[in-house]
C-alpha cells in the first residue's frame, strides 16, 4: 500500500474540506466502497463523484469514482478517455501513488496509448528498482499489465512510437 | 464483471477493487447524522436557488454552471448518505 496518500500526516489545509471533516470524508468513501460490495454502483458513483468535488485532494475519492466509471465504460473508448481524466486527477495529487498508477496504466492500454502506458509502467518499475516495495496487489497488477503491454506492443508496427521506458520493459 | 479492451488485451475490471483501501465501517456518519441532514437541507436550498438563477438570467454563464454542478454533486452525495442513515427524503 502506498504510504503517501492516506497514512501521512495531514496538512492544516486538509482539516476541513468545505465543512467536512477528514473522518466524514473517509467515512463517505467507506460507504461508497460498501456500496460497490453490494453492487449498488450508481449510489457508489454518486458518493465518489461528490467526494471528488468536495475533497479534490483526496486520491481515493477519485479512484473510487474511476472504478465505477470503468465498470460502466466497458470497451467504449470515449468513456474510457473520460475515466482517464479521473485517474489523471488522482495522479496530479500524488504522482507516485502506486494504485493510481495502476488504474491509469490499465486505461491507457485499453485505449492504445502505449507510449504513455510504457512511461507509467517505467515509473512503477523505477520505484521497485529504487528499493520501494510494491504491495502484493500492486505487484500482481504491475506484472499482469507489463505482460499485457509486451503483448500489445509486439503488435505495434512502429516500435519507435512506444518510447524508451516502454522499450526497456520489452527488452 | 465487466471485461473490456477488445482487441487491446482482455482486462477484468472487478479485481481492481482490491486497490481501494478498506477503512472499515462508516460509523462517523451515524454519529454526525443530524449535522449531515442540516447540511443537506442547506445544500438543497442552494440547489433550488441555483436552478432558478440559471433558468432566469445566467444560462450561459460557465462559472455559475460549474458552481451549480458542484452543488448538484454534493446534493446527490448527501442524499445517498442520508438514505443509508434511513432518513426519508423528498424527491
Amino acid at each position: 500500500m502506498s504510504e503517501s496518500a492516506y497514512n501521512r500526516k495531514r496538512r492544516p489545509s486538509e482539516v476541513l474540506r468545505r465543512g467536512y471533516s477528514n473522518e466524514e470524508i473517509e467515512n463517505i468513501y467507506a460507504l461508497g466502497r460498501a456500496y460497490i460490495i453490494s453492487a449498488k454502483f450508481g449510489s457508489a458513483e454518486k458518493l465518489f463523484k461528490g467526494l471528488s468535488i468536495l475533497a479534490p485532494d483526496y486520491v481515493y475519492g477519485h479512484l473510487g469514482l474511476a472504478y465505477c466509471q470503468l465498470l460502466k465504460a466497458g470497451g467504449n473508448q470515449e468513456l474510457l478517455k473520460k475515466v482517464l481524466l479521473t485517474t489523471k486527477q488522482a495522479l496530479r495529487i500524488d504522482p507516485r501513488n502506486q494504485h493510481a498508477l495502476i488504474f491509469h496504466i490499465i486505461i491507457l492500454l485499453s485505449i492504445s496509448e502505449f507510449k504513455s502506458a510504457g512511461s507509467y509502467l517505467g515509473e512503477l518499475g523505477e520505484q521497485v528498482e529504487s528499493g520501494k516495495s510494491l504491495d502484493a496487489d500492486v505487484q500482481k497488477f504491475f506484472n499482469s499489465q507489463k505482460l499485457r503491454f509486451k503483448k500489445l506492443s509486439s503488435k505495434i508496427s512502429n516500435y519507435n512510437s512506444i518510447g524508451s521506458s516502454g522499450k526497456k520493459l520489452i527488452e | 464483471m465487466s471485461v473490456h479492451g477488445e482487441g487491446k488485451g482482455v482486462f477484468d475490471v472487478a479485481p481492481l477493487f482490491s486497490l481501494l483501501p478498506n477503512y472499515g465501517e462508516p460509523n462517523v456518519l451515524y454519529a454526525n447524522s443530524a449535522a449531515l441532514f442540516a447540511r443537506y437541507q442547506k445544500i438543497k436550498n442552494e440547489f433550488e436557488e441555483g436552478q432558478k438563477e440559471l433558468e432566469i438570467k445566467h444560462l450561459d454563464d460557465p462559472s455559475l454552471q460549474e458552481n451549480f454542478l458542484k452543488v448538484t454533486s454534493e446534493l446527490s452525495m448527501l442524499r445517498e448518505v442520508l438514505l443509508f442513515l434511513n432518513y426519508e427524503l423528498d424527491e
